[in-house]
């Protein structure tokens, strides 16, 4: 398409107004290229024309990158899904999705994450009722506050039973760390099941301590992670040393019990998502495919102030067929005296 | 600060921050020339007189050389949008919106 010197239309516009211009004045000069922009700006806007769209695809999201840190409630886009994310926890480098075979497909990563989604579902969370059995991932409707919410993390709650100590028989929530490792204390605070250490007797083990008077009472010297995990316990004595008079020994499971939607540790507030592209400017279409090329795949869309938004778009990345945005242009002639700053109103 | 000239005959918007001096000629990288479609020639310019006239306060002649520019029956701004209407099969789609957002 053959473009036009600016100042033909503007000498054309001048001898309309029949001005002489030869010696035509600065405040005329001016006049000219004011009146000019205000026109332009008219036109520009009054129509779709071919040789001022554009066409490209626009992420309706974050893209997920491993070495961004998410924080709780932020959205992602994960390409291997091609669906958009929600994080139920800090995290930085875990996945959204994690391919596993079998199935052979990707698998939401539940502990970090939940789909987002523009309206979620799942029943009533009755206490008494749902107590257990859920699963991670699980979404349900917290009846106190009406809101949905995604079951990401089990309580680290371990469980004692069974000890000849029969004090230590409870309830232990995880209060910190100590020596490395997650520290638990007994629900009544009497009792406390820590890893001993390099330093502790015996050393390396799993120990559960009467709490007031620092005595060990059992152990397990499974390195593992947690004390639900380890086997072959014993009882000790005051030195840590065995000690078949506290038998028999406890039996120490993490029952994998989850509070009520209302606790965080547990919960992920699933937040309504509308996908939205975070630019502005005089959109003509929206699509899966491109809507310059085909009228295959439009998508409804709404502008507002902090984009594009498309609800009811659930996976991909869309493609936007847009207006280049108008020249704003003042009519300034160049000034070499002026530092001159990118111009703003280009929003692509 | 400013971000757009007249230069030479055209105008240029500013795209990479420049220092005193640095011109659409000296610095071209610093700048985006606005292109004009030639075919817009006879509207453009129609439309820039009506407003000239307008900003010398003859509003009457103004609004006159408007209603030109817009309805020509021959290269006014309606036969222009009907006629890229007309080339476009796309026109027809009922999912397309005429939105703007500033």
């Amino acid at each position: 398409m053959p473009n036009v010197d600016a100042s033909v239309i503007l000498e054309d516009a001048e001898r309309m107004i029949a001005w002489d211009i030869t010696q035509l004045e600065l405040q005329q000069e001016q006049m000219a290229r004011q009146a000019f922009s205000l026109a332009l700006q008219e036109l520009w806007e009054g129509w779709w024309w071919a040789d001022l769209m554009e066409s490209a695809q626009f992420l309706a999201a974050v893209l997920y990158a491993a070495g961004t840190a998410f924080n709780a409630g932020d959205t992602c886009y994960f390409p291997a899904t091609q669906k958009f994310y929600q994080a139920m926890q800090a995290t930085t480098g875990n996945a959204p999705a994690l391919y596993t075979n079998p199935p052979g497909s990707y698998l939401t990563n539940y502990a970090y994450w939940a789909e987002a989604r523009q309206e979620y579902g799942g029943g009533d969370y009755l206490v008494g009722t749902n107590d257990t059995g859920l699963l991670l991932g699980a979404s349900v409707r917290n009846p106190t506050d009406g809101n949905y919410y995604s079951l990401y993390c089990f309580d680290p709650i371990i469980t004692v039973a069974g000890a000849g100590v029969t004090g230590a028989n409870q309830l232990y929530n995880q209060e910190g760390t100590y020596q490395g490792q997650p520290a638990y204390v007994s629900t009544d605070g009497n009792y406390t099941l820590t890893w001993s250490g390099s330093t502790g007797s015996p050393a390396n083990a799993w120990m559960i301590f009467n709490n007031g008077t620092g005595t060990p009472l059992y152990a397990s010297l499974s390195a593992t992670a947690t004390p639900d995990l380890a086997t072959g316990w014993f009882s000790v004595d005051g030195s840590g040393n065995p000690n078949p008079g506290n038998n028999p020994v406890p039996t120490v499971v993490n029952p994998q019990i989850y509070d009520t939607p209302d606790n965080p540790a547990c919960w992920g507030k699933l937040v309504p998502f509308v996908p939205t592209i975070a630019l502005a400017g005089d959109v003509r279409a929206v699509g899966r495919e491109n809507p310059a090329n085909s009228p295959n795949g439009l998508h409804n869309f709404d502008l507002a102030p902090e984009g594009i938004r498309l609800p009811g778009w659930d996976r991909g990345v869309p493609w936007v067929w847009y207006r280049r945005p108008t020249p704003i242009i003042t009519g300034d002639a160049f000034d070499p005296t002026v530092n001159y700053s990118a111009a703003t109103n280009i929003t692509y | 600060m400013a971000d757009q000239c007249f230069y030479n005959g055209n105008f240029y918007q500013c795209v990479t921050a420049t220092t005193p001096g640095q011109s659409p000629a000296s610095a071209p990288a610093s700048w985006s020339l606005v292109q004009i479609p030639a075919r817009w020639r006879w509207v453009l310019a129609r439309l820039t007189y009506a407003n000239l006239l307008e900003l010398d306060g003859q509003k009457d002649k103004a609004n006159a050389e408007r209603m030109n520019a817009l309805q020509d029956d021959r290269r006014g701004l309606d036969v222009m949008i009907r006629g890229e209407a007309s080339r476009e099969r796309f026109l027809e789609r009922p999912q397309v919106q005429k939105t703007q957002f500033n």
